[in-house]
């Protein structure tokens, strides 16, 4: 049975290991990836044709949704109201998958993982451990990202003098609710991966690929759902993905309590 | 020291354990019960020695039997396992830390309170010999260092149970020796299984040895009382002086001689008179030079265990 304290006692070990280890680097790319938003942002201000015609109709269809007026770039604006959360989302998994894989089967490839299942944790607990740590790892950086990205683009839009309706509280918290399912989904099942195949994975192929794309699902869904449906509430989305991703979690536990063979890591 | 065979309430009990890696049988219906004392785990590779090591320390389940450390299921009960040092085969360290810092996450993954590991850390770097690497980074320590960081983590929760495997392979002389004397000390007062192809170590180490073959144990007792037991000679040995006629002519008898020190080294198989090989040696003109008895020793068992496979 889980004993939900050891696993926050191993994570948090881990967590800070890692974050010593990693030191300015863990906040480092996601800075530079909110500097590029924001610079993305600018661009679509002064240069929307740069953007494809299913975006652009994305984001003019819901521009009506959130502003009663506008005097600055609307394509910025709809931009960062729109495309946001779901670009925070898919940074999230993107920066959950190689910490997973880095925190995983580095400790697999280096023998640390076998001294894990020997220390007084049952196998659940240090898998569920595993799963924390690179969580918290993606959702630390996806909110570093978030602060800088949105914080940025908000000082924008406030600077070209947009004014809100009342339900712009989602858009407001979206992009730092949306990420968090996101993450967890990537985390466990990269986790997953590379402990389950840790062969297939790190050598790059196509299977291990494959496998990886999963990882990806629900971020590359919420692109498609924005895209699709521009109106959508971001809040249904983030309570969405939560309900969703959390009934994955569940199933994808499951499934490793009766299918995870340890022996394959070590 | 102690003898560690004791009976089942042993720290260690092992019990009709059996473990399959796919179609391969890696343990059959093993059986130990280890007291306090240093067991020395002997046997070829592909013996089912790591094996043995990652089911008694709860890493793997057993398929069939149990394992009990101090009367608790180790794969099941976490409070078992911090009764449990393991030293795999190969240290791993995080070499992006240092040494120091790697302790401190051990210390943490175990539960140890803070100030309580900072004090096992010295503790263990003194025992040891690394106090002065604690501030070195992984990457940077050769291997023999490594190992002795390695048994400093494993000895870190002052465990009762040890599961070291090879943690002398690949060391110089001189570092294997230290690690060898800490062992000594270690294993007064804690149950330890030790796996090692060094027979000489293995003799002067261990309290007892089990031979394990083809994932079965086939001998398990104090090293006097299995080489009393054994019936195995260690026979006498002819020694041929050297030179290309003598080696031609041990062949021709079909001998296989070994050359050491500018002699050829018969060793006789059990009840073969000297005098016979002597006799025919000399009317092949080789000179003898002398004929020596040799005692049986851990060396002889190992290769008589093995080869009633």
């Amino acid at each position: 049975m889980t004993d939900w304290g050891r696993v926050r006692q191993l994570s948090r070990a881990m967590i800070d290991v890692e974050v010593e280890a990693r030191n300015r680097w863990l906040v480092l790319y996601p800075v530079g990836f909110g500097l590029l938003f924001v610079a993305v942002a600018a661009i679509a201000a002064t240069q929307p044709e740069a953007l494809t015609g299913t975006t652009l109709d994305s984001l003019e269809a819901t521009l009506d949704r959130y502003f009663t007026s506008v005097s600055g770039p609307r394509i910025a604006i709809a931009l960062v109201v729109v495309q946001a959360p779901v670009l925070i989302a898919i940074f999230a998994a993107v920066v959950a998958v190689p910490t997973a894989r880095s925190l995983a089967g580095r400790r697999a490839a280096s023998g640390e993982f076998e001294n894990l299942l020997a220390s007084p944790y049952t196998h659940g607990e240090v898998f569920a451990a595993l799963v924390v740590t690179s969580f918290v790892l993606a959702l630390i950086q996806t909110m570093v990202l978030a602060v800088i990205a949105v914080g940025g683009a908000w000082l924008v839009l406030l600077a070209a003098g947009a004014q809100f309706t009342l339900a712009m509280g989602p858009v407001v918290y979206a992009p730092y609710l949306v990420p968090v399912s996101v993450a967890l989904w990537a985390a466990l099942v990269a986790t997953v991966i590379y402990l389950a195949f840790p062969e297939t994975a790190l050598s790059g192929t196509g299977t291990g690929n494959a496998l990886l794309l999963v990882a990806f699902l629900p971020a590359f869904a919420l692109l498609g759902l924005t895209t699709v449906a521009p109106g959508v509430s971001p809040l249904l989305v983030a309570v969405g993905g939560f309900v969703g991703v959390g009934l994955l979690t569940a199933v994808g536990a499951a499934a490793i309590g009766k299918w995870f063979r340890p022996v394959r890591v070590l | 020291m102690t003898t560690a065979i004791v009976d089942s309430d042993a720290p260690l009990a092992v019990e009709g354990v059996s473990a399959t890696y796919g179609d391969l049988k890696a343990l059959s219906a093993v059986t130990l019960h280890l007291g306090k004392g240093l067991t020395a785990l002997l046997g070829p590779n592909g013996a089912g020695k790591t094996t043995l090591f990652r089911v008694g320390a709860g890493v793997l389940p057993p398929e069939q039997g149990t394992v009990r450390i101090a009367g608790r299921d180790p794969f099941t009960d976490p409070d078992a396992k911090a009764e449990v040092g393991y030293l795999a085969h190969g240290s791993s360290l995080d070499g992006r830390r240092t040494v120091r810092a790697n302790l401190d996450f051990w210390g943490r993954v175990y539960g140890l309170d803070a100030s309580e590991w900072a004090e096992r850390i010295e503790t263990v770097a003194e025992q040891f010999d690394f106090a002065d690497l604690l501030d070195r980074d992984g990457d940077a320590l050769s291997r023999g260092q490594r190992q002795r960081v390695g048994l400093g983590r494993a000895l870190l929760h002052d465990p009762a149970v040890l599961f070291l495997d090879e943690p002398t392979s690949g060391l110089d002389p001189t570092t294997a020796q230290a690690l060898r004397d800490e062992l000594d000390a270690v294993a007064a007062d804690r149950t330890v299984l030790y796996a090692t192809h060094n027979l000489h170590e293995a003799a002067a180490l261990a309290d007892d040895v089990a031979f394990l073959r083809e994932g079965e144990i086939v001998a398990h007792d104090a090293v006097e009382t299995l080489l009393a037991q054994a019936d195995v000679s260690g026979g006498r040995q002819v020694l041929v002086d050297a030179g290309a006629d003598a080696e031609t002519a041990l062949r021709s008898l079909g001998y296989d001689a070994q050359r050491r020190n500018g002699e050829w080294l018969v060793t006789l198989a059990d009840g073969e008179a000297p005098a016979d090989l002597v006799a025919r040696l000399v009317d092949r003109d080789v000179r003898v030079s002398g004929v020596d008895r040799v005692e049986t020793d851990l060396d002889d068992l190992y290769r008589h265990l093995e080869a009633r496979a």
